[in-house]
């Protein structure tokens, strides 16, 4: 046979197999973590037992795919279900997984030690006793289900709604629960956002509406990251993996980070600077970009809202882009590299290298803050207002290799039912008037609100988080929680014990990331995908013949997942469906009849994923059936720049296009089916809804905002109070040298350990084996000062108290700096989990409260024998106990860095001890107020909040209204136009929160 | 070539996928994985680097330069782009390479045959005329420098293996590309690697360190050494074969018998100076044969100089 006959051949045959959905070539196997079982092997995958090694033992797998849920990347796992005991053996990375492309962190497969814990919580749990006294009672799924649904119920009907409260720690969906609380009719959803990434988040919402970055790093040519992104944070490994893809093609990598993060060790330029300066270096890169005229005019002059800028703060000038080019010279004239580097304490010669770096970028410029110095900091919100300036300036926006919205790299598919129902009523418990721009709740506040505005909650439902460890002030919390007074029933959804739900009424455990039904859809590159997490064994059976009507027949004890729990409390609250709340939760195929998560998820894959019904078609397989079997499903690539593109005809009629250049349309908005949330932009007034901008005489998307335009100048922020603080600035932050006093140092809490879960991994064996101990990163010189050496005991004082940790002296921290990781520092007073909690005694006079460890974790007899082999005792300190609550006036996030003093430990310090006044921590909290600009004395329009802005379950929009009196500052408030024009002129150093002139 | 990619995936430990690839290209049935384990994996390690790199052994400047040919052409470096050599959502040349299959080392066999199966569907799928060319070249390059020129010994080296699948396997891949380099006009200069490669060197001029280490690279030696031929040898001449890695096997050769184990050696590179003619291009060929014909005579030498001081140090003792 010729040459030419073969390979005629064995195209023919790839091209049949491939048709098929199946692998001709199979992956690279000799590198194990590039090879994974062919797909159209995943029903019966034979490998050896690697425990029976050097028995050569085979066992028989399906692979059935689901998403992890130890953070929010949303990668892809596959579990291995044995076939012959139908138990899951471990999982490993899914291949099909557009984000994550089959690889996952430590955290992925460290699932299958979360599912076999044997302290894990299997049957619902009732309190006995006063609350945290820490006696239970085993309780049916019925009675704690009646028990709270009546109690809903009740409250609904009296009209105290606002006494509903859902808190959510790690969501790991996309919307299912908000519109359970929008079917109550409920104002009732609190997140923890703002005490992780929210400042992050406000500051790309004020520029693009949409507030998160979807960064191309594959394709970059600079990435700069002011995080230690490749090890930890959101979705850290799919970004990580295409930051090396970067690296690999060439593109150098600038990390702003004050520790020597790993992160750090990565890159061609590390920049270790001062905590609450990096606003100032980034603006100095902006100032060298402008004086040096290497920015991307043609973009600027296209996209940014500099007309409405000039118009409003520089009516004298001409309207033109020359004038505003001169005017953007000057603004920034003082940014230096010599401010920068007093500031930072980076060298001059440095940030001019870094400077440079990034104006041979071009359009390739990918940037990324999530928490870091943005969730750090007074005013870190203008983090990443600063640091995305650098791709409005160089035009990197939503182009190969640069930095896209996240909105547009992102699919939420509409679901069966979308409650279009909006609650009455504000909550001002979680949106209170003192903090009108908050991107998200004021979650943290909740102890003090409560305590100084006479709060409720009837039912207070916490769902995977822990806010006792997580939060700051958590002796704070633990008074809320256990005054009858402000909780009246606490339930916590949880999967593993935890410090908050010792404090509960109710333990209900729910699912880990195998015994749980979500879909996801997260920004990790230019691209919009759908991934679905699924309870695997039920899966597994169902393959097999059978038929399960619930996830709980399929997981341990009486563990169930949240969708169907959620579903089922619903039609508790409303069993005869008169409230109008049971009908969302209807079957539509079996009208009367509960929604099954079959019916659920079988309609949203079948009508709202483009593409999907087909592809499932070709495999001869619904939509359902083919993400049961393969997990996730890629819509689209190669999204692109949406701003650029034109509007369809068919939108367009009776455009009327303002002076702004908004066009305006009264064609209605064609049915979507990807809700992902974008701001809500306001008509014409007279019928017409906004649908995009004009320019160059074609009607364009633009961007999601009040001008449609990325709006460097906010008009919401200058008109809400905050007109110094309306363009990208900077404000010194509250740990800046300035205002602490000599003996004071800035502590870093941030931090994450990359194998850590927040409050999940307590009983993860494998990674505690890792990583189980938070020691205080502490330079050579300031241990020499201290007179203190690695191990040795320190006490760390914060304005609120101290706790007691071990030295770890290195250079890797900038001097005057110390840094303590997030994750450690587990404690318990009674029963609880073994591995990874300290137990401890809890003691209170007044407001005084005192933590004293009793125990440490070490070995113990249970069904898992590696319980008998653990070999850690030092758990790490719970350092948040000891921080007070410090919200953003603006953001509403809470400022993580704290002014701290340290000092060799005394003869009555132990390792471990915490030691807080609750009474000074109002204190704080009422200080912190003071920096505020509330809506009632600055809101322009009588609202409590921008309208505009994303906000979750959304209320009617009467609801925005402050109450009649309360409206103090409606007319003119903001500041004329001249108080706007002359603040603006100078962005913001040292001028905000009173600190004016501070240079 | 499709042929070539899928030639490529063939040297991969063996999965069922594979049968059909093999039926497709008439080859014997796919053997079990524990054979590849014997003839490919423990013997004849399918990398470039380590037929031209001066230490024989895997990485190097060789598989560099590999990585900066993918890295001129757009591509990142195999396994980090792309998943199962489809690169997804790299550059723009990496949507018209289908590497479907390579291997994710770059300078593996599968993976530069992936790309040469890639870079053939880019030139002509290229519309622009001066980009084709500019594709072909890079072709032309691609096999000139990490295919032809150490793919004559490394076929050479499965014949008689005692795998009749490696056998046909190599055979057919032979001469495809024979077929492919007929085709093909090649550049005046030899390959790089070739160029810069010492030859072996002369242990009687220095310590020797080096000597063992060179013996074993085959393009210092002009001949590949398996571990099935030193236990030929040990066979042979009735020597201990010690348990360990090529080199210290080796070591212990001559420790106890270095007379006879520099013949055996000189008798095998000469054996490889003959099997090698002729296998690739010309010019290529030619060097392999003769870079083995040299080390042949070396060792020849050196066997002749143990021999002498051997009989003049018995002299001495009596």
């Amino acid at each position: 046979m010729t040459l030419e006959d073969l390979n005629a051949r064995v195209s023919a045959a790839r091209a049949e197999v491939e048709a098929r959905g199946e692998t001709f070539y199979p992956g690279a196997s000799r590198i194990h973590l590039a090879a994974y079982p062919p797909r159209e092997r995943w029903s019966d995958w034979v490998e050896l037992d690697s425990k029976a090694w050097p028995d050569r033992v085979e066992r028989r797998y399906m692979l059935v795919p689901t998403t992890c849920f130890n953070c929010e990347s949303a990668c892809g796992l596959l579990a291995y279900v044995d076939r012959d005991t139908l138990e899951v053996r471990k999982f490993e990375g899914n291949p099909e997984h557009p984000g994550s492309r089959g690889r996952n962190c430590a955290k992925g497969p460290a699932t299958v030690t979360q599912l076999t814990d044997p302290d894990r919580i299997l049957h619902p749990l009732k309190r006995v006793g006063a609350r945290g006294d820490g006696k239970w009672e085993r309780v049916g799924w019925d009675e704690a289900l009646d028990d709270i649904a009546s109690r809903i119920r009740k409250a609904l009907d009296e009209d105290r709604h606002r006494e509903i409260m859902y808190h959510v720690g790690r969501p790991g969906e996309d919307g299912f629960t908000e519109r359970i609380l929008a079917a109550w009719g409920v104002d009732g959803h609190n997140s923890h956002t703002n005490i992780c990434s929210s400042g992050a988040r406000a500051g790309y919402h004020f520029w693009m509406g949409m507030d998160r970055p979807s960064p191309d790093h594959a394709n970059a040519r600079v990435i700069l990251l002011v995080s230690s992104h490749l090890e930890a944070g959101h979705y850290f490994n799919p970004h990580a993996q295409r930051v090396m893809e970067g690296k690999k093609k060439g593109a150098k990598l600038i990390v702003f980070d004050t520790r020597l993060s790993n992160t750090a060790t990565h890159a061609d330029h590390w920049l270790s600077t001062y905590p609450g300066s990096e606003a100032a270096v980034l603006l100095a890169i902006a100032n060298h970009l402008i004086r040096a005229e290497r920015y991307n005019k043609v973009f600027v002059k296209r996209w940014w809202n500099w007309r409405e800028y000039m118009e409003e703060n520089h009516p004298s000038h001409p309207p033109t882009f020359e004038a505003f080019q001169r005017v953007l010279r000057s603004l920034y004239a003082d940014y230096t590299f010599a401010f920068a580097a007093a500031e930072s304490g980076v060298s001059v010669p440095t940030l001019e290298e870094v400077a440079e770096t990034v104006a041979g970028a071009g359009t390739r410029l990918s940037t990324h803050n999530w928490r870091s110095a943005a969730a750090g900091n007074l005013g870190g919100w203008q983090v990443p207002r600063a640091l995305f300036l650098l791709n409005a300036l160089m035009g990197a926006v939503a182009v190969p290799g640069g930095t896209y919205p996240n909105s547009w790299n992102k699919y939420v598919p509409r679901p069966i039912r979308l409650p279009a129902r909006h609650p009455k009523r504000w909550n001002g418990l979680t949106w209170p008037a003192d903090y009108p721009l908050s991107l998200m709740e004021m979650s943290f506040l909740l102890p003090h609100l409560t305590a100084e505005r006479g709060g409720f909650l009837d039912v207070y439902f916490t769902r995977v988080y822990n806010p006792v460890w997580t939060n700051p002030d958590g002796f704070s919390w633990i008074e809320m929680l256990l005054d009858p007074d402000r909780i009246g029933l606490h339930v916590a959804l949880t999967p593993t014990w935890n410090e908050t739900a010792f404090l509960a009424d109710y333990v209900l455990p729910m699912g880990h990331s195998s015994e749980r039904h979500d879909v996801t859809s997260y920004e990790q590159y230019d691209g919009r995908w759908i991934g679905f997490r699924q309870p695997v064994l039920r899966t597994a059976r169902e393959r097999l013949g059978e038929d399960v009507n619930s996830t709980r027949e399929v997981t341990p004890g009486e563990v169930w997942e949240e969708n169907e729990f959620w579903i089922e409390l619903t039609w508790r609250i409303d069993p005869d469906g008169s409230r109008g709340i049971r009908g969302f939760f209807e079957s539509r195929k079996r009208p009367g009849e509960k929604l099954t998560v079959d019916e659920y998820y079988g309609w949203m894959f079948e009508n709202s994923v483009p593409g999907l019904p087909e592809r499932a078609a070709r495999e001869g397989l619904t939509p359902l059936e083919y993400m049961r079997r393969y997990g996730a499903f890629e819509i689209e690539s190669k999204v692109g720049e949406v701003h650029e593109a034109r509007v369809p005809e068919a939108e367009l009629h009776d455009v009327h296009v303002d002076r702004a250049g908004r066009a305006f349309t009264r064609a209605p908005k064609p049915p979507l089916n990807n809700v992902v949330p974008l701001p809500l932009l306001d008509g014409d007034g007279k019928g017409r809804r906004r649908v995009g901008v004009e320019m160059d005489g074609v009607i364009r998307r633009g961007f999601p905002t009040p001008s449609g335009r990325l709006e460097f100048w906010s008009r919401t922020l200058a008109e809400w109070g905050w007109p110094e603080q309306a363009v990208p600035a900077y404000a010194r932050s509250h740990v800046h040298r300035q205002y602490m006093d000599r003996d004071q140092m800035c502590l870093i809490s941030t931090f994450r350990l990359p194998v850590q879960i927040h409050t999940r991994s307590a009983n993860a064996k494998w990674l505690n084996e890792i990583a189980h101990t938070n020691p205080l990163w502490l330079h050579p010189k300031d241990a020499a000062r201290l007179g203190v050496g690695t191990g040795d005991l320190v006490r760390v004082e914060t304005r609120i108290g101290h706790f007691v940790v071990k030295a770890w002296v290195t250079e890797g921290i900038h001097p005057g700096v110390v840094a303590c990781s997030h994750h450690m520092g587990r404690w318990k007073t009674g029963d609880g989990p073994r591995q990874a909690m300290a137990t401890v005694s809890l003691n209170r006079e007044g407001a005084n409260w005192e933590m004293e460890r009793k125990r440490e974790p070490g070995p113990f007899r249970s069904s898992d024998p590696d319980t008998s082999r653990i070999w850690w005792t030092d758990v790490g300190v719970h350092q948040n106990m000891t921080f007070a609550v410090q919200p953003d006036p603006v953001s509403g996030a809470h400022c993580w860095h704290q002014a701290v003093r340290v000092r060799r430990a005394g003869p009555g310090d132990g390792y471990g001890d915490i030691a807080v006044d609750t009474a000074e921590s109002r204190r704080v909290f009422r200080q912190w107020l003071e920096l505020t600009r509330p809506a009632n004395l600055h809101s322009p329009d009588g609202t409590r909040r921008p309208y505009w802005l994303l906000r979750p379950v959304r209320p009617e929009r009467d609801a925005y209204r402050l109450p009649d009196g309360e409206a103090e500052g409606a007319s003119g408030a903001g500041g004329g136009s001249e108080a706007r024009s002359g603040a603006a002129d100078s962005p913001g150093r040292g001028g905000t929160t009173g600190r004016a002139g501070a240079d | 070539m499709e042929l070539f990619r899928a030639l490529g995936s063939l040297i991969e430990v063996p999965a069922p996928e594979h049968r059909r690839v093999a039926a497709a290209l008439r080859l014997p049935p796919v053997p079990a994985p524990a054979v590849h384990g014997t003839v490919v994996r423990f013997q004849r390690h399918p990398y470039a680097s380590v037929y031209l790199g001066p230490t024989g052994m895997m990485g190097g400047d060789v598989q560099d330069r590999v990585v900066g040919f993918r890295r001129a052409l757009g591509l990142p470096a195999p396994g980090q782009g792309d998943f199962g050599g489809e690169p997804k959502d790299g550059a723009t040349p990496g949507a018209g390479v289908d590497g479907a299959g390579v291997a994710v080392e770059p300078d593996h066999l599968a993976s530069l045959l992936g790309l040469l199966a890639g870079l053939d569907r880019w030139c002509r799928e290229e519309s622009s005329e001066a980009r084709s060319v500019l594709l072909n070249q890079a072709r032309v390059t691609l096999v000139w420098e990490y295919l032809a020129s150490w793919r004559g010994p490394y076929l050479v080296s499965f014949e008689d293996c005692g795998a009749p699948y490696y056998e046909a396997w190599a055979a057919l891949l032979g001469r495809a590309l024979d077929a492919l380099e007929d085709a093909t006009e090649f550049p005046s200069a030899l390959p790089a690697a070739l160029q810069a490669a010492p030859a072996l060197p002369d242990p009687r001029l220095d310590n020797g360190d080096d000597f063992v280490q060179a013996l074993l690279a085959p393009v210092r030696s002009g001949m590949i050494l398996l571990r099935d031929d030193l236990v030929r040898l040990s066979r042979e001449l009735g020597l201990a074969c010690r348990a360990g890695e090529r080199r210290y096997v080796l070591a212990a050769f001559f420790a106890q018998d270095p007379a006879g184990t520099l013949a055996w050696l000189a008798r095998h590179a000469g054996e490889w100076s003959t099997r090698v003619a002729g296998k690739g291009p010309g010019r290529i060929a030619a060097w392999w044969s003769a870079r083995a014909a040299v080390s042949a005579s070396l060792l020849s030498q050196l066997t002749a100089d143990v021999q002498i001081s051997a009989v003049a140090s018995a002299k001495a003792t009596r």
